[in-house]
């Protein structure tokens, strides 16, 4: 543990970034199994059993369509009078949206609910907020498969930019990390963290274009929207999946690079503040 | 055994800083860099609690060590920083190789999930590879005899088997370094035997063993070193009998606080003695053999020839609180006077001589006999076995020189042994030290009889023909 720490002290920028790749390799059998366990879990002794990862999904998919389509009939500009396609659109930015949020909100709270792994065993802590990401990860990929299938349904087809769909979800995947990393220790330190983060997390979703397209926010603050991670993956999602057009590729490359600073930076801070956990957890 | 260390520790330390809230452990973190940068000082935000301070040790491949230890004193945090759990607070602590910790069974076991899968997770844990993992989990469910319900979650687990998939699932990972916890109650007492029968194979193949126990017979009997910790200091280290006995005399005794102060005035008390009476014709009539050298012994009320008898152990290892004093004994065997040389088929007597320095109500005359392990192989005391056939008690007064007499016979396997003496107060039921010389007469036993083993439990075996 103090190897890790002394580690994290002085290594050079670029071991920085790809420690958290590292890390993923070196740990990708334990990440497999507790991922699994915790997705299993969140449905076990249940009926259905993983089923409703499906279903939840479909469900919500259904009450937009009814609500958005039929009963407030709010279209999306520039996408005609399709009574679907503003359910789908709304989904498409939703799937980002609950990825992060759910990620990082867990986050908060991962590490005081596993204390026995803090003081009991000897254990990687840096691995639960992966864990927590990799259950969202899966939830989303499941979506993201009811989405590419609900294009057809609503019209819009089929497109082979679709396959980027994992390329334009990379970038939230290490920014979710990197925070995820960053509040999973101050959750320990400030229990007031989940409270505070559930509350920005609402933030974020709404001053992102989940809602709303790009183009309703007014102008002069435009710039300021592509602050919010959550903004680019939002945008990219739909373009890829719903309009069937390629992602500007340097705004790709640059969220990739943003978004590995982020993990770096994330898990450097939690390496460092790690040392206290055992004491107050 | 090879010298190669496996275990160091230098000047390791492990201070538990108290905070009152989680957050002020943060501030902790934060403020002294920012005040560093701003070329102020401030004061800790936390108490400290230092559960370990400068342990130094060094433990080489295929020992077994136990460790030794007042509750409190540290044992349990010591494992905690060998195995990684705790970081120490100062020092160095180099372990090398793979820890097995049966410290808390089971603390990284999800309740909700099924044995094979905390297993398998557990497996992940210590980085071992998925193909080694498999062969492993078939080894643990064979070993915690859980058959089907490996694969029902652990919460529906009788707490019997949550420790023996906890047990089987350490093990089972062929360590370098074996740390047992004290409280090592796994399952019934045949599951248990199974357990000491595996660390037992273990230690055979070469795996360096910590134990943490209260039991000195069980350090005496498995370990080749101990440590006795104390306020998180290493008080001790060394052979596990005499590391036993310093911890005996930390849990019970005052250190023979006035040794010295007996020694000035022994000369006044001896003349008091003088004064008083010799022991009485009724005790020198429960002597059977009153040979001529028995009954100077017995009415010499002042030799103090102790140190200088046959058989006497200069390791012995004295303590009690100056009540009393055990001036001289004479061994028996046979009918051979003051010989240390016994055969395991032949009556022998211990007499000890003990004089008084003060009232007591309630003496009690103990004595037992250890192998050179250290292992307790039996012994007797006056209040559980009266010798003074009648009341439990003889009250004796300031002054008053008693011989009492223990008879036994050796049955046990050729070897040298070790015996201990002592006289104690009886206080409602807490025996308290007045003189006891452990480990003070070594002697040689031989059998003749035709059991093997440690002792003779009188087995015999006899053939009895079908009709």
């Amino acid at each position: 543990m103090n190897t890790a720490i002394a580690m994290a002290r002085r290594v050079p920028p670029m071991r920085l970034l790809l420690r958290p790749l590292a890390l993923l390799w070196r740990y990708r059998v334990l990440l497999r199994h507790m991922t699994w366990r915790e997705i299993s879990s969140r449905y076990r002794e249940s009926v259905l059993g993983t089923v409703w990862a499906v279903i939840n999904p479909l469900l919500m998919l259904s009450i937009y369509t009814f609500v958005f389509g039929y009963i407030m009939k709010s279209r999306w500009p520039g996408q005609g009078d399709n009574k679907l396609l503003f359910a789908v659109t709304l989904f498409a930015g939703l799937i980002v949206n609950t990825l992060f949020a759910e990620t990082v909100n867990r986050c908060t709270t991962v590490i005081t609910e596993n204390a026995n792994y803090v003081k009991k065993v000897v254990f990687p802590l840096e691995m639960l907020p992966l864990v927590v990401l990799g259950s969202a990860v899966f939830h989303a990929v499941v979506s993201l498969a009811i989405l590419v299938v609900a294009n057809v349904f609503v019209g819009t087809g089929l497109h082979w930019s679709m396959i980027l769909l994992p390329v334009v979800i990379g970038p939230i995947l290490l920014t979710s990390a990197g925070i995820g990393w960053i509040l999973a220790s101050l959750g320990v330190y400030l229990r007031d963290a989940s409270q505070v983060v559930g509350f920005l997390t609402a933030l974020l979703m709404f001053l992102s274009p989940i809602f709303y397209p790009v183009t309703a926010f007014p102008e002069h603050m435009r710039p300021y929207l592509f602050l919010n991670p959550l903004t680019l993956p939002v945008v990219e999602v739909r373009q890829v999946a719903i309009e069937g057009v390629p992602p500007h590729w340097w705004s790709v490359l640059a969220a990739y690079g943003i978004g590995l600073v982020v993990a770096g930076i994330g898990l450097w801070f939690f390496e460092r503040t790690r040392r206290g956990f055992a004491d107050v957890v | 055994m090879s010298s190669e260390p496996i275990i160091t520790a230098a000047g390791l330390g492990k201070c538990y800083q108290i905070y009152e809230s989680p957050s002020e452990r943060l501030k902790q973190m934060l403020y002294p860099r920012a005040a560093r940068l701003l070329g102020r000082s401030v004061d800790p935000r936390f108490r400290e609690f230092w559960a370990l301070r400068g342990v130094d040790f060094c433990i080489s491949r295929g020992e077994t060590v136990g460790i030794l230890g007042r509750n409190g004193s540290g044992k349990t945090t010591l494992l905690q920083v060998l195995c990684g759990t705790l970081p120490h607070s100062e020092g160095q602590c180099e372990v090398s190789g793979r820890v097995a910790a049966l410290l808390e069974l089971g603390a990284g076991f999800k309740p909700e999930f099924t044995g094979r899968e905390n297993v398998l997770i557990n497996s992940a844990i210590l980085g071992i590879p998925e193909g080694q993992a498999r062969a492993r989990m078939q080894q643990v469910i064979d070993f915690s005899e859980l058959g089907d319900v490996i694969d029902r979650p652990v919460k529906t687990y009788s707490s019997g088997m949550y420790v023996r998939l906890a047990f089987s699932a350490a093990i089972h990972v062929s360590p370098d370094i074996l740390v047992v916890d004290e409280a090592l109650a796994v399952g019934d007492a045949r599951f248990q035997a199974k357990c000491f029968r595996r660390i037992n194979e273990m230690k055979e193949q070469g795996v360096t063993i910590l134990f943490v126990t209260h039991a000195t017979e069980q350090v005496a009997m498995h370990c080749t070193r101990a440590l006795l910790l104390e306020h998180g200091r290493l008080l001790e280290d060394g052979h596990p009998r005499e590391v036993s006995n310093h911890y005996l005399d930390l849990l019970f005794g005052k250190r023979s606080r006035d040794r010295a102060a007996l020694a000035a005035d022994g000369g006044e008390a001896i003349r008091k003695v003088l004064a008083s009476k010799t022991p009485s014709d009724a005790e020198q009539s429960t002597v059977m053999q009153a040979r001529p050298e028995v009954a100077e012994f017995i009415n010499d009320s002042f030799g103090s020839g102790f140190t200088s008898r046959i058989g006497y152990h200069d390791g012995e290892y004295r303590w009690g609180n100056g009540g009393a004093e055990i001036l001289d004994y004479l061994l028996v065997a046979g009918d051979r006077v003051e010989s240390a040389n016994l055969f395991a088929d032949e009556d022998a007597e211990l007499y000890m001589r003990v004089r008084f320095t003060r009232d007591v109500a309630t003496p009690v005359y103990g004595f037992a006999i250890k192998n050179i392990g250290g292992l307790m192989l039996s012994g007797c005391n006056s209040r559980d076995q009266s010798v003074d056939s009648g009341s439990r008690y003889r009250a004796v007064s300031a002054g008053e020189v008693v011989v009492c007499c223990f008879k036994f016979r050796p049955k046990v396997d050729s070897g040298n042994y070790l015996v201990s003496i002592g006289i104690s107060e009886d206080h409602s039921g807490d025996l308290s030290a007045l003189d006891r010389r452990y480990d003070s007469i070594l002697v040689k036993v031989e059998r003749r009889g035709p059991y093997f083993g440690m002792v003779d439990i009188g087995a015999y075996c006899q053939l009895i023909h079908a009709v």
